[in-house]
């Protein structure tokens, strides 16, 4: 039994090294200390799990309003109001405080165990890119389809042909194409991810990880962002070439006097060389906030088996208006620039 | 020749892990030097599983302190908590709760593999040796879900030995074995003392399989952990 276990030798780590970025984030946020004043080091998410406890103890509570009538009438309309208020607002502080620590997983322990977490990162990319390739590829042929048969009738009635290229590059390339890939990956990936999470969760499995000494952030979400970043990035360019190749064969087939030369010429003035940067920055930061809410809720909240569903469904419409407002800070950007 | 204390619980309220706001252990005072076995008797829910996670550093305490081979878990940083954790072999009860999506092979050699950046043929040796020694090793490619809970719960071991530890936790390991398997479990822990100094802590609800290999004895009831003599009403 000797090759069995074999005891290593001396007390233990060596003396204590400064702590940890989880440690230092989780100060920041008065998370390390319980009620009792007892410092304790949970793991970051388990912190997040105790809000999450909180959180949906915190039930709205008709108040006593011996005032004018109208206000009696509106008043637990304010008070639900608040409530869920003061929830979103609490579960907005969860999510940034776990990407936070995804971020400094990532960027404190990226080389760790590579030849055990980098597999998993190709495993996300398979699985929420290369998967949804022909699907991203149907996507983008429909919306070249669609936008070019919509704006090509209504450009040749005016006379206004040559801005077709312009129109595809503000439409699809800066616009659609990023948000409809990311919800397609999101509704794919994402919704798995919560499920698969939520699943280990529930199993115990999550914990069992702990009990090896495998931090969950760096073995479990982060291969998921840098997969999905990836993943969104590569997709939404494929469905653009589709788009903007199928946006020319339907001109073509409707006799639009548009030659290809004219028509990928449009498109080079359009392109600027800030849509390369601003498609690359938001294609990576909707992969990356995709993944961020999936295993939040999929890690995070206390979870049994039951609680799944509603917290895919949770993920899904906190995914979709992260999305949309990153999306409007960058059309801000853009409108500014 | 005094043995160094390898886990030390100070004045701790042992929580559970779904509920940190009310303890349902008070002031357990406990250590467990090198080469103990300790056997801790607990009816369902009374807190002797929330009491091995804690004592393994998986569960934060309400209030007290943990030290695991000298190290304050609840001061220490993460690269301490890691290293220590390392150094801790933890089985849970019923099925040990293998990863679902990794094959039984990979189940055993995960810990390996990222603690020491292996890989998979890097480790394979240890991992045959490891399965082999459970006969377990016909079933290395299959998921655990195609073996009974009993075969699991074995790979679970194997998985929390695939790393060197110096102390081993095992939650109520015997639960709904049959006799063999009870038979293999103890024979297994038996080679295991006898080949090097690991403690042991077991949880059970039942003191009688225990008796002839354990050297304490402890009672987690009322909300209270007592100490008790092999020979005190067991």
């Amino acid at each position: 039994m000797a090759d069995v276990v074999n005891p290593a030798p001396g007390s233990g780590p060596p003396g204590r090294p400064p702590p940890g970025i989880g440690q230092t984030i989780l100060g920041v946020l008065g998370k390390s200390v319980t009620r009792s004043g007892v410092p304790t080091r949970p793991a970051p998410w388990r912190a997040l799990a105790g809000d999450g406890v909180r959180a949906r103890r915190f039930r709205y509570a008709p108040t006593i309003v011996t005032s004018p009538s109208a206000s009696r009438a509106f008043a637990p309309y304010l008070d639900l109001a608040g409530a869920r208020a003061v929830r979103s607002a609490q579960r907005l502080r969860d999510v940034a405080a776990f990407a936070l620590i995804a971020v400094g997983v990532m960027a404190t322990r990226f080389r760790v165990a590579r030849n055990v977490v980098h597999p998993l990162i190709f495993a996300q990319i398979r699985q929420a890119g290369l998967r949804l390739l022909p699907m991203t590829l149907f996507l983008g042929i429909a919306l070249g389809l669609l936008i070019i048969g919509q704006t090509v009738s209504l450009l040749t009635r005016v006379g206004a042909q040559q801005f077709v290229g312009t129109v595809m590059v503000s439409v699809v390339v800066r616009e659609l194409g990023p948000l409809v890939t990311a919800i397609v990956v999101l509704a794919r990936a994402g919704t798995s991810n919560v499920v698969e999470l939520g699943t280990m969760r529930a199993l115990g499995e999550v914990r069992a990880l702990e009990a090896l000494a495998i931090d969950p952030m760096h073995y479990l979400v982060m291969p998921r962002m840098l997969g999905l970043a990836i993943s969104v990035f590569a997709l939404t360019t494929y469905l653009v070439i589709a788009a903007i190749g199928s946006g020319w064969v339907f001109a073509f087939l409707q006799d639009v006097p548009l030659r290809p030369a004219a028509y990928f010429g449009q498109l080079g003035d359009a392109l600027h060389w800030l849509d390369f940067l601003l498609f690359g920055l938001k294609t990576f930061l909707f992969g990356a906030v995709i993944a961020v809410v999936s295993c939040f809720h999929g890690l995070a909240p206390p979870l049994r088996f039951e609680a799944i569903a509603t917290a895919t469904e949770r993920a899904v419409v906190e995914g979709v208006i992260a999305c949309v407002l990153i999306d409007a800070i960058f059309l801000t950007g853009y409108l500014y620039a | 020749m005094t043995r160094a204390v390898q886990l030390e619980l100070v004045d701790v309220d042992v929580v559970r892990e779904e509920d940190r706001e009310r303890p349902i252990l008070h002031d357990v005072n406990w250590s467990v030097r090198e080469g103990e076995w300790w056997t801790l008797r607990g009816a369902p829910s009374s807190g002797s599983s929330s009491l091995l996670a804690t004592a393994a550093g998986l569960n934060p305490p309400a209030r007290g302190a943990v030290r695991l081979f000298g190290h304050d878990l609840a001061h220490a940083s993460d690269a301490e908590q890691t290293a220590v954790r390392r150094e801790v072999g933890f089985v849970f009860e019923r099925g040990g709760r293998l990863l679902g999506r990794l094959s039984v092979a990979d189940n055993v050699a995960l810990p390996l593999r990222y603690h020491e950046n292996l890989q998979a043929d890097e480790a394979r040796g240890r991992v045959e040796m490891l399965l082999a020694r459970a006969g377990l090793e016909r079933f290395a490619d299959l998921l655990p879900s195609r073996l009974s809970p009993a075969m699991q719960q074995r790979v679970a071991l194997l998985r929390a030995l695939a790393n060197p530890v110096r102390i081993l936790f095992l939650d109520d390991p015997l639960r709904g074995l049959s006799a063999a398997d009870v038979h293999w479990w103890l024979h297994f822990l038996r080679e295991l003392r006898a080949a090097s100094p690991v403690s042991l802590v077991v949880s059970t609800y039942d003191f009688s399989v225990w008796r002839d290999d354990t050297n304490h004895f402890a009672r987690v009831e009322d909300g209270r952990f007592r100490e008790t003599g092999a020979g005190d009403g067991l």
